[in-house]
Order: structure tokens, then sequence, then C-alpha cells
């Protein structure tokens, strides 16, 4: 399912940022990461992501470098700034708290509830 | 694909130079030099099939970011989108993922610019405000000239109606208004003519010793300065041997009807003058040639045409001209009566005199006031000279009259009324009313007031031709700010004239915010409109001082006859022959005395604060008075003491400031 503009535009920085806690990655690679690891639900195209990016290292939260990959391509790839690492860990418990809350009016199920607890940084096992 | 003709067009140096970051030198020489390439040579580069490189190559064109940063943007999206190729998605689907190129290019130049540097950053967001405050300043003016153009004022109350609301309801007995009118019809008639033929004689005088050799010293005895002036300019003290002597006798002989015509007017309790913008209140022969009879008052500004304007500003007080010269008249007319013997003669023309001041004050007009003060002066200047020169023809009971008319109580307070209704009826004309005392400046205020101050501006057909004036109008303040900063001024003076005589010597220095405010062109209106008193209140001190000097010259006159001796101090008077002994002005100790050959000498300290003996100043051989131009700053509608009477230096005038005799 797609999600709305508004919740997209939240949620999007947070799960790019938190893909880039694990390793760098270029734009194509967190594209198809985003997808693939959210079912499709988080999926961008290239014209939702460059200007989040370009805003992401803009406000200092991540840094680009281009590199020539094995292919001989030249890539592109983001990495997360120590700024970046503590706006993921606020935006985290932002969201556990805002699911929390969700589970608590029954829009999110409890099972779900119980895997963020056990595991704030799984994402509650959506990943 | 696009064709190799035009991608090489595209990527021309000179295009590249033009859309690089001028902020960046080193992108600058880079670009110059070739390093750098323009972006359109890095989408070719990427080989990508048509309807991708057509999506990249639009959005990057609709960037508009520099040249470096949409190589940037470009070189990214062309290797996403080779990548995503590669993966097996089909061009269709590629260009898809890109979106709409509008606003995926606006969202990458937003952000974009949010990477530049800080200098930059700064410069956007100058030139952001510059543009918001010059839109801002563009609609405020916008606004304020429909506002000035729309508006109108409204007249709500007819001062003119409030003025005269007391004069109708006098009886006709009562009012010196119609004798003064007729009176003035013979003499101003009689005294033009005389003028002119007195004027031919003085300008022949003038012709005749222009060669004459005149050095400083005055021993020169070919040139008499007075023979060069009408003698009828010269009265009351027409000095002896004056070759207009006879004639100017001859006009007091013709004029005796008329002086007691006047007599009997001064004695009436009011002037009774309604006041009008009309020319014929006046006499006839004086109305229809008012050029050649010289008593016209000068018209007031914005009144060339009185009969088109019935407000207050344009409102004529003819009384005063002719209330002064027929004063002069009386004080000539005393001296010759004094000098024939006739005493009970020449005090009835001073008493007439002190009637005329006090109707002159009667109307709460600043220059009323001024006129009637002016007569005193006169009046008190004729007793002196009577007293020194002809003192043994006034017996005691001439003296006590004397005494008792300069000793009775007269209107000392400045009066201010009538310039406060002047001021609020301009406001009426000038401004728009919003019923609660507030409004702005109106295109026929701002009309007026261009007329009365002369500035240099012009408004034709409600166009303003000169940007200056619209920032003059916008800068002038509401009609409620001129009606506050108008009460301030009127208070300020009150303030300043029940401190006395403390204005010579120990009245607070301070600063004055209030000159400062005025000279803003938000109170021009204000400053125009404001009466110039800056001579009253010293004029109201020196009224004060010599009045007070005369009284004590009479009763040391009386105390001379009494014990045979002249007093040795001022305080011998007391009680008897004065009820307190005068302040002297500029020390604030009791006046100090002196006797003098014909009668004793009053006299205060004088700048110098020290005791001359009554002497004046031997290199001007002028009185000492404190000089209020050296120690006031003048401000238009009031004064300021920019300092108080200066502490007495080498440079100070050593003399006394001489108030009776009265000096010539």
């Amino acid at each position: 399912m797609k999600i709305e503009r508004e919740l997209m535009r939240g949620a999007g920085p947070t799960a790019v940022l938190r893909l880039l806690s694990s390793k760098t990655m270029y734009g194509y690679e967190l594209v198809e990461a985003l997808s693939k690891q959210t079912d499709g639900v988080l999926a961008m195209g290239q014209s939702t992501l460059y200007p989040m990016l370009y805003n992401l290292e803009a406000k200092g939260y991540i840094e680009a470098e281009w590199r020539t990959a094995d292919s001989g391509r030249d890539r592109k790839y983001y990495a997360l700034t120590g700024k970046g690492k503590k706006r993921l860990e606020t935006d985290t418990e932002a969201w556990t708290s805002l699911v929390k809350a969700m589970v608590s009016l029954g829009v999110v199920e409890p099972a779900i509830a119980c895997a963020i607890a056990v595991n704030p940084q799984s994402g509650g096992g959506v990943a | 694909m696009m064709s190799a003709e035009k991608k090489t067009r595209r990527t021309g140096r000179l295009s590249a130079l033009l859309h690089t970051n001028v902020f960046s030198l080193g992108d600058l020489i880079s670009t110059a030099r070739g390093g750098r390439r323009w972006w359109p040579g890095v989408i070719n580069d990427a080989g990508l099939p048509d309807p991708v490189d057509e999506r990249v190559r639009t959005i990057v064109n609709k960037t508009r970011l520099w040249n470096n940063e949409r190589c940037e943007v470009a070189r990214e999206l062309c290797s996403h989108s080779t990548e995503a190729i590669e993966a097996g998605r089909s061009p269709d689907e590629v260009a898809g993922s890109l979106g709409d190129p509008n606003p995926i290019a606006k969202l990458i130049r937003r952000s974009m610019r949010r990477k530049r540097p800080i200098t930059w950053q700064i410069r956007a967001w100058a030139v952001r405000a510059l543009g918001a405050a010059a839109c801002g300043v563009l609609l405020i003016a916008g606004f304020m000239t429909a506002r000035f153009f729309v508006g109108n004022p409204s007249i709500n109350r007819d001062f003119l109606a409030e003025m005269n609301a007391p004069i109708e309801k006098l009886d006709d007995d009562e009012k010196a208004w119609p004798l003064l009118r007729e009176a003035w019809a013979t003499v101003g008639t009689r005294v033009a003519v005389a003028r002119e033929a007195m004027n031919e004689r003085a300008y022949a005088y003038q012709d005749a010793t222009r060669d004459l050799d005149r050095p400083e010293d005055g021993s020169d005895v070919g040139y008499n300065e007075d023979h060069a002036q009408a003698g009828i300019d010269l009265i009351p003290r027409l000095p002896e041997g004056h070759p207009d002597t006879q004639a100017v006798l001859a006009i007091l002989r013709d004029i005796q009807p008329q002086l007691a015509l006047m007599r009997e007017a001064a004695s009436r309790p009011r002037l009774g003058m309604r006041f009008s913008t009309e020319m014929s209140m006046m006499p006839d022969e004086i109305a229809d040639t008012p050029a050649r009879y010289g008593w016209l008052p000068e018209p007031l500004p914005g009144a060339e045409d009185p009969t088109d304007q019935e407000w207050i500003l344009s409102v004529l007080l003819p009384g005063l001209g002719p209330q002064r010269n027929f004063a002069k008249w009386f004080a000539f007319d005393a001296r010759m009566k004094i000098a024939e013997g006739d005493a009970d003669g020449a005090l009835d023309s001073i008493e007439a005199m002190l009637g005329l001041a006090d109707q002159c004050a009667e109307d709460h007009f600043l220059i009323g006031y001024l006129v009637s003060v002016a007569i005193e002066h006169l009046a008190a200047q004729a007793v002196s000279d009577i007293m020194v020169e002809h003192g043994g023809s006034l017996r005691d009971e001439h003296l006590v009259r004397l005494a008792h008319l300069f000793g009775a109580p007269r209107l000392d307070r400045i009066p201010l009324e009538a310039e406060a209704m002047v001021f609020e009826d301009f406001l009426q004309r000038s401004f728009t009313d919003d019923g609660s005392g507030d409004g702005y400046l109106t295109n026929e205020g701002f009309e007026m007031i261009r007329l009365m101050e002369g500035l240099n501006a012009q408004i034709t057909d409600g166009v303003v031709e000169n940007a200056s004036v619209a920032v003059q109008i916008a800068s002038i303040g509401s009609r409620a700010d001129q009606q506050r900063m108008a009460d301030r001024a009127y208070a300020r003076l009150r303030a300043e004239e029940a401190a006395g005589y403390r204005i010579y010597r120990d009245y607070p220095l301070r600063s004055d915010a209030m000159t400062e405010a005025l000279d803003h062109d938000r109170y021009l209106p204000l400053r125009i409109m404001l009466p110039a008193v800056s001579k009253v209140l010293t004029n109201k001190l020196e009224r004060r001082a010599r009045t007070e000097a005369l009284l004590l010259g009479i009763a040391a006159e009386l105390y001379r006859r009494e014990i045979g001796a002249w007093p040795t101090t001022a305080s011998d008077l007391t009680p008897r022959y004065i009820p307190f002994v005068p302040e002297d002005p500029v020390t604030g100790e009791p006046i100090a005395i002196a006797p003098g050959d014909e009668t004793i000498l009053v006299y205060s300290m004088g700048p110098d604060r020290d005791d001359d003996g009554g002497r004046m100043d031997p290199d001007t051989e002028r009185d000492m008075r404190p000089e209020p131009r050296d120690t006031y700053v003048e401000w238009p509608g009031g004064r300021v003491y920019a300092a108080p009477l200066q502490e007495p230096d080498e440079d100070t005038p050593d003399g006394d400031w001489v108030l009776f005799p009265a000096p010539g």
C-alpha cells in the first residue's frame, strides 16, 4: 500500500537515516532497499528521494562522496554523520512513542508493539 | 537521442561560464579553463534512452541552478537511471519514476540552494527582505496617496461665531470700536496726506546731505539723522527743532476732536469689534485705498482674498494699527499739554493710552497683547519724560493719580485662547475628522500649508509631481499628533510664564526635546501655525520691571516732596509711599535706587550683577537689559532657555539696566 503524502514526509527521512545507519548507500540502492524492506510501503521514486537527500545533506545529517564501483560506474554514496545519528535516535524515540500511542488506541496491533518493545531499532519487525 | 550537433552547441564554454557559481573563484577559474563542463554534456555522456534523457534534461534545466550544481544533479540522476535500466526497468518506467519535471525541479532547486555557502544565504535573505520592505513601502505609499486625495475635511465648529457671540451681547455704548472707526477715518486720511509731504521733504534732505562727510564720532553738524525722517514717524518723541515740527503740531491741533472721541472710546469697557474677514468693516476711506494709508494690518497668510475665507486665521484685527497710532498721538499730546501747563489734560491722554492698552488685550490674540504692552510702555515712557522735563508741573494729586493708573490691575496673563482656536480651526479645515479628534492630512490641508510655508513643491491637478513632497506629506503626523504637541507647547509657555524673573537667573538649563520635535516634518503644520511668541515672555517681564520702577519713581518724588530729600534705599518708601519694594529682575534682591538730576534713578544691576550706580554701559551707552536674544534660543511658538543668564566674566558689558526714568 502507498501511504499518505504527509505521513511520507515525516517517515521518509527517518527511514533513509535508518538505512544509512548500517552502511553507506547510493541513491538507486536506497530506493531498492526502501521498497523491499517496507514491502513497498515506503517506496519512493527519484523525484522524492533526491530532494530529500539534498535536504538531509544541507542539514548536515548525511554526507555524500562520489566513488567508482568495481563495474567502473560512478556512484554517489551517502553516509550518516554524527549529527544524523543523534537525529535518528530522536526520531526513533518519537516513532516508538507514536506507535505505542496507536497501540493503546487499537490502531496498531499489540503484537507489533511487543516487537518494538523487544527491539526498538528493528522498527517493530517491519524490516 | 539528441543530435550530436545540438549537444555540441549546448556544451559551449561560454554558456558554462555564464551559469557558474560566481561566489566560488575556484569554480569560475575551473570553468573558464574548460575543467568544468556544462551540464548537458554530463547527460550526453550518460547515453540514456530518449524518454529518460529528455526527462532528466528537462528536470535539470528547470532547476535553474548554477552549472556545477546542475552537473551534480544530472550526474546523479543519470547514474540512478542507468542502474534502473540495467536492472531491467523499461525506459518509460524509469522516466515515470522521475515524476513531473516541474515539481521535482522545484524541490531539487530548493534543497540544493540550502546547500549553498552561508554568504549566498545571507545575500538571498537580504534581497528577500529588501524586496519585502520595498513592497511594503509601495503598498503603504499607495494607501496613503489614495487616502490623501480621497479624504475631505469636515468643518464642524464655527469659531468665528463663537468668538463673536459675547460681542453681539454688548450694548452699543459699551463698545469703543464705532468711535475708533469714526476717528480713524478722519485721522488716517489726514496723517497719510501729511506723511507724503514730510517724506518728500525727508527725501530731499537725504539727497542734499548724501555727499556730506559723516564721521563716526558725530562731530559733523551738517547732517542730522532725525531730519532725514518724516517728523510724523518720530512722535511722540519728536526732537526740538525738527523741520516737520510745525506740520506735526498742526495735525495735533486738527485732530483734537478725534482725540476727544478716542478718549471717550478708551473709557468704554470693551473694544467690541466684531471679528470678520471682510474689508467692509473698515472705514470706507481706508478700505478703498488701504495701501495708501498705511494703517492696514499686513495681510495674513492665506488671506489674499479675505472675502473667500471665513476662518479665523484670515480674521482682520484692523483696530490694532490705529490703536497704537492713537496711543502715539496721545503720548505726544500729553507732552505738549504738560509743556503748556495743562497737567490734567496730559494725564487725561495718559489715561486714554492705558484704556487703549486694555482694549487691545481683550481679544486674547497674542498680537493684541503685544500691542497692549507696547502702548503701556509708551505711556510709562511719556510719564517718565514728563517727570524729568516738567516734574514741577505735576501736583501731588497728579502723581497719586498716575500711581493709581499704572498700579491698577491689568490683564497680565499671556493670552493663548484665540491662538488655540485659530489652530483648531486650521486643523478642522486641513485634516479629516474620525469623530474622536483624530484624522489625517488632506490635499486641501497640504495646499494651505504649502501656501503658508512657501514650499518649493508642486501639486497640480491632484498629481504629486515631486517625490520629496510625497515624502513630506507622508511624514506629517495625524491631527491628534498636532493637537497633542500644540497643547504641550501651550503648557510649556505657561510654565515658563510662571517662572517669572527666575528665567533671568536660575531657571534650569534643559535639553529641549520639543524644539527638536518641532523641527521634524511630522509637526510641520504646527510649526507654521504656532504663534511667534519669541518676545512675549521678555516683553511681559520688562513691562513688569518698568511699571514697578515707574511706581517707585513716583513714590520717590512724593517722598522727596514730603521729606525734602531723596530716599536712600527703596525700602525707605514702604509702606507709606509704595506697598512693596520691587525686586531686581536679575539678582532677585530689592531694586536699587540712586539720586539723579531731576528724578531718582531706579535700576537693575544688569548682566554684570554689580552696582554701577545706575550708569549705562559706557561703551555703547545703552541700558543693560539681559539681552534675551543672547540667552534664549527661539523656537516656533515658544522659547527655549538655552542657558540662564551667564555668570559675569570679562566679556560681560559693564553697566546697569536703567528702568526709570525710561531711557530713550
